[in-house]
């Protein structure tokens, strides 16, 4: 449980993505999520976060609080009408597309059922990270990452695959990588 | 166009305006100052004009193109291409205005070896991002 010292605009966001965390919002709570520029709660744990970030704080939250048990990070997916368990470790990259959610992994392309976001959330911990607006790419699979024109970059994977990390994202990789 | 990045025009603009500065400091003595300012402005317009040509011109490679060594090959190609039709430009309107040409040479070779310091950054910053990842791929295996 959290306590929210946040605008109200932050809160009404803030609130769904807690609450599909199953993370309550209680003022008693010993740890508070505080808005910058707000006052900081006396006696609590605090941490402090840009509004425009609320999306970390939960990804904090979900990766730091929860451990997230060995059943939770894998996934099931779907590849010509059968359903196969897939471990992170395993995926190379998901991928949005027409036909929905895609998980390609050295074995094959699985269809998987829930959006790029919850699986970026999901897995942000295990090395994956969102590199345009439809892929979300396992960096523990990329061998090489290529600077390219325009601040963008192309990632080098095995199997002759190579994904584009748009200029949007990729201060996000820079993030990640500690560049 | 969409993909230009601006940002990097703007950087362009203003590593013009520290080339005009470095130009200045090797020009003769007893320039007036109003000289000097214009020179340092026009020097960061070419350093934008070069920006926007170049991003305009990569934005339309192929993203099949992409290997280290070809970033690098036409990276360092456009930026000397493009630099040396500029000088070689602003050195036909001097010699059309009866200027002397003794101090172009120089400038020259300061902007060439501007142009090669950046690529040279550009590719530690390369070298750089692999060991991150290499650093980053370890520190999750150990998780």
């Amino acid at each position: 449980m959290v306590e929210l010292v946040c605008s109200h605009k932050v809160m009404e966001k803030l609130q769904p993505q807690l609450a599909k965390h199953q993370i309550e919002i209680r003022t008693d709570s010993p740890l508070a999520l505080v808005e910058r520029g707000f006052e900081l709660p006396i006696d609590k744990l605090c941490i402090v976060f840009e509004a425009l970030d609320y999306m970390d704080v939960v990804q904090l939250l979900v990766s730091g609080i929860h451990t997230t048990p060995h059943y939770l990070s894998a996934i099931t997916g779907l590849s010509n009408n059968r359903f196969a368990v897939l471990e992170p470790h395993d995926v190379l990259y998901l991928e949005a597309g027409a036909d929905g959610i895609q998980a390609c992994t050295t074995a094959g392309r699985y269809s998987v059922k829930e959006t790029l976001h919850y699986y970026e959330s999901l897995w942000a911990s295990r090395g994956f990270v969102r590199i345009n607006k439809s892929q979300l790419v396992n960096l523990l699979q990329v061998k090489e990452i290529i600077p390219w024109f325009n601040s963008r970059y192309v990632l080098r994977m095995d199997h002759a695959v190579e994904l584009e990390v748009s200029k949007m994202y990729a201060k996000k990789l820079r993030h990640t990588l500690n560049l | 166009m969409e993909i230009v990045n601006f940002t990097n025009v703007i950087k362009s603009f203003f590593l013009g305006i520290v080339i005009g500065v470095i130009v200045q400091l090797q020009a003769p003595p007893g320039l007036l100052p109003s000289y000097k300012v214009m020179s340092v402005l026009a020097s960061g317009s070419i350093g934008f004009i070069i920006g926007l040509i170049t991003e305009w011109i990569t934005s339309m490679l192929p993203l099949r193109l992409a290997r280290m060594r070809t970033y690098f090959l036409i990276n360092g190609l456009i930026a000397l291409s493009v630099t040396f039709i500029l000088l070689i430009g602003m050195n036909q309107i001097t010699v059309n205005e009866g200027h002397s040409q003794e101090g172009f040479l120089p400038v020259v070779a300061i902007v060439l070896g501007i142009v090669g310091a950046a690529n040279l950054l550009d590719y530690m910053w390369y070298r750089r991002t692999q060991h991150k990842l290499d650093s980053f791929k370890a520190s999750m295996k150990e998780r």
